[in-house]
């Protein structure tokens, strides 16, 4: 390992890459990675790790949860590597580790900390060995590229090192019930709370039937999509114990308390918490709960969160001005999860309110032969948008078509929604002095849009109260 | 529209529970709001399909995971000689993406094992996980009934590839993208009134002339499609994009 000429040239290459993206001021996330690669087809294998890596994956909220965790490594002293401003697949882990090695690849910090796609796992973990792995839950996501939540499963299992410790959601009765093969595991739940709902919501479930033997689901309770306690009425299948347990969550103070039940004389842990949707609170669990496992105590990680870390707003973007709430909220492309949550989030807030929904892929509508994939749209909850307080819904991007014929059949009524041309056109059609709030849901590919749109709609609503 | 008619169609949803890959339950979705007083009957995996005590006006079944194919098996396979007399006896089945691969001699994983299927159609479908089969298709379907040919778009996104021959029962003549597999034009099977194509959209939302058609087909009525407008402009910008040279999902 490390050591043959190809190798050396590969990494050399890789890192005179590095440079060159340096002075010509682009990030090129995976570029080493491919540099290196295109000399050594074997570099993953070949190069040296760093002794503890750890990786995050699953469908949702992993890219949080990872930057969460790393944050909390880091506040307490850990030094280490993490593929934040890199890419998640073989590419992106190569390069990482590249960053992270001297030139003859010997690796600078003995830590790492890297999301990792879940498909990726076929390419990446025959050659790394890590020591843990962190799974935040497995939904449906891109079906042109990722089939079904099964196919991830599959995928996912067949590729994790049985020595590996594993942190698993065990309200997920999908991934909890990764690599069979691995019993080293631990669990974390958030127990059964006032707002759980008795079925899963939403217009279609990633689990309706037992993933083992296809059997009628009984749900006990739900806390998000298919998240929650559920037991299969047939083969008796059912969600494990939980190691790590949510037993309160206080919205008042903004806080959750986390029993562990695995320690001895099972200690609780209040931690705070600085955005209070169930999606957020099994993110900042999920990282908790791993960096316990990698050594942390609680008490450091509870002066951590009560000192600033905590989670990014990359992906949530609230706004007041002039009396109005101006907020952008991202959604992964062709994830209908995300989206619904995403709608969902909108439906919830107070006040009445006028909704921008960006999905359309900006950078495939720029390729004409570029087709985007939109069935999706009928696995995610347009339903949320016919609201009563939802007074307008305007719809920009390639597919718009679609989207209104999706709005048609979710009930939205036409006389409210409008398509927008342009992007310019976007936040003049919005009419804010009807609303509470203007809301821009955007795929994370239309972060651009979606912020010069919003930058917009800030500057009427002050202009309009001055005036 | 007819409410009488409607409300007398009786249509079978065949496992809703697993049918809904790639947004295939947008078909159910349609049907419903074009058709709100008929009948709709999901038979989910443990329950006796409808269809074997009673004919149903439609039957559909939509796309699934791989791994629920085999449990749809379980269930259809001991009512194959019904399924195959209702298809003999020209009862509507719109039967869409992998779950088409359940009408085959039998599925053969990429390993070299199979699992009987239900053979209705002379074919064999063959899963080469996980390379992905990713393409659009805009073909046109003869209803075969005296009204003209309905231009047809839709997706393909699947693991697999089907060996057979359709060239007598094709369900679509394709101008853009492969058929049953690489190479071909002819896409799916047409045996009487099953309708069997893999290509996926949802059809129905984005192709409002075949839906039109398949209304009429189940009630015997001039029924428009709910949202037809809508459906319309989806559909022309689909055939626009698809007529682009070397348009594809690229992912």
């Amino acid at each position: 390992m490390g050591t043959s000429p190809r190798f050396l040239l590969g990494l050399a290459a890789a890192k005179a890459s590095i440079a060159a993206l340096r002075v010509t001021r682009h990030s090129g996330g995976q570029v080493p990675g491919v540099v290196a690669e295109a000399i050594d087809r074997t570099f993953l294998a070949d190069m040296p790790k760093p002794a503890r890596i750890a990786f995050v994956s699953g469908t949702n909220g992993k890219t949080t949860t990872c930057n969460l965790l790393a944050d909390l490594l880091l506040d307490n002293g850990v030094d280490l590597v993490t593929n934040r401003a890199g890419g998640n697949i073989v590419t992106g882990i190569e390069s990482t580790l590249i960053k992270n090695a001297t030139i003859t690849g010997k690796p600078r910090v003995d830590c790492a900390v890297m999301e990792l796609d879940e498909i990726s796992f076929r390419t990446v973990m025959p050659h790394v060995d890590p020591e843990l792995l962190l799974v935040t839950n497995l939904y449906g996501d891109t079906f042109t590229r990722s089939a079904d939540p099964a196919y991830v499963f599959d995928v996912m299992s067949a590729h994790i090192p049985a020595r590996t410790r594993l942190v698993l959601n065990a309200d997920d009765l999908i991934s909890c019930r990764l690599a069979p093969h691995n019993t080293n595991k631990v669990f974390f739940s958030i127990g059964r709370m006032p707002f759980d709902t008795a079925e899963p919501e939403g217009i279609v479930c990633d689990l309706t039937a037992c993933p083992d033997c296809g059997g009628r689901l009984e749900y006990d309770y739900c806390h998000l999509r298919h998240l929650g306690r559920a037991h299969c009425a047939v083969c008796g299948l059912e969600s494990p114990a939980p190691d790590y347990e949510v037993v309160e969550i206080d919205r008042q103070a903004r806080t959750f308390t986390v029993k562990e039940h695995l320690h001895p004389g099972t200690p609780q842990f209040t931690y705070p918490l600085s955005v209070h949707s169930v999606a957020n609170i099994y993110n900042v669990l999920a990282a908790v709960v791993t960096a316990r496992e990698m050594g942390l105590t609680g008490e450091q990680i509870v002066a951590s969160l009560a000192g600033g870390v905590s989670v990014t707003a990359a992906r949530f973007q609230a706004r007041e001005a002039g009396g109005k709430r101006i907020l952008t909220i991202a959604s992964k492309g062709e994830n209908a999860t995300a989206a619904s949550v995403a709608f969902n989030t909108i439906r919830k807030e107070p006040g009445t309110k006028a909704v921008a929904v960006i999905i359309s892929d900006s950078h495939m509508a720029e390729v004409p032969e570029d087709v985007e994939y939109t069935g999706w749209y009928y696995q995610a909850d347009f339903e949320y948008l016919n609201d009563p307080q939802i007074k307008q819904v305007i719809v920009y991007g390639a597919t718009s078509d679609d989207i209104m014929l999706r709005l048609a059949t979710a009930g939205v009524d036409p006389a409210i929604t409008k398509v927008a041309r342009s992007e310019a056109e976007i936040a003049d059609l919005f009419d804010l002095d009807a609303v509470d709030g203007a809301y821009i849901a955007h795929c994370v590919t239309n972060v651009g849009i979606s912020h010069r749109v919003a930058d917009k709609l800030v500057d009427r609503a002050r202009r309009t109260a001055h005036v | 529209m007819s409410e009488v008619e409607s409300t007398r169609a009786v249509i079978e949803v065949l496992f809703p529970e697993y049918g809904n890959q790639g947004g295939d339950n947008g078909n159910a979705l349609l049907l419903r709001q074009s058709l709100p007083g008929a009948t709709f009957i999901e038979t989910r995996y443990g329950d006796e399909p409808y269809f074997v005590r009673n004919e149903p006006s439609l039957i559909i079944m939509s796309s699934m995971p791989e791994m629920q194919q085999e449990n749809a098996l379980k269930v259809l396979l001991p009512r194959r000689d019904r399924l195959a007399a209702l298809v003999d006896a020209g009862v509507p089945m719109l039967v869409t993406g992998s779950a088409c691969d359940l009408l085959c001699q039998r599925i053969v994983s990429p390993g070299g094992t199979a699992i009987e299927a239900l053979g209705i159609v002379d074919a064999v479908c063959r899963r080469s996980e996980p390379h992905r089969y990713l393409d659009v298709n805009l073909g046109t379907f003869d209803p075969a009934d005296g009204t003209p040919p309905i231009e047809l778009v839709g997706f393909k996104i699947q693991f697999t590839q089907i060996e057979g021959d359709n060239s007598t029962s094709y369900f679509s003549r394709n101008e853009v993208g492969f058929g049953l597999r690489e190479g071909m034009q002819l896409e799916g099977f047409r045996k009487r009134n099953l309708l069997a194509t893999w290509m996926l959209g949802p059809i129905l939302p984005l192709n409002p002339d075949f839906t039109a058609w398949l209304l009429r087909l189940v009630t015997g009525r001039d029924i428009r499609p709910a949202h037809e407008a809508l459906s319309r402009a989806s559909h022309a910008a689909r055939v626009k994009e698809f007529r682009i040279k070397g348009a594809g999902i690229h992912v």
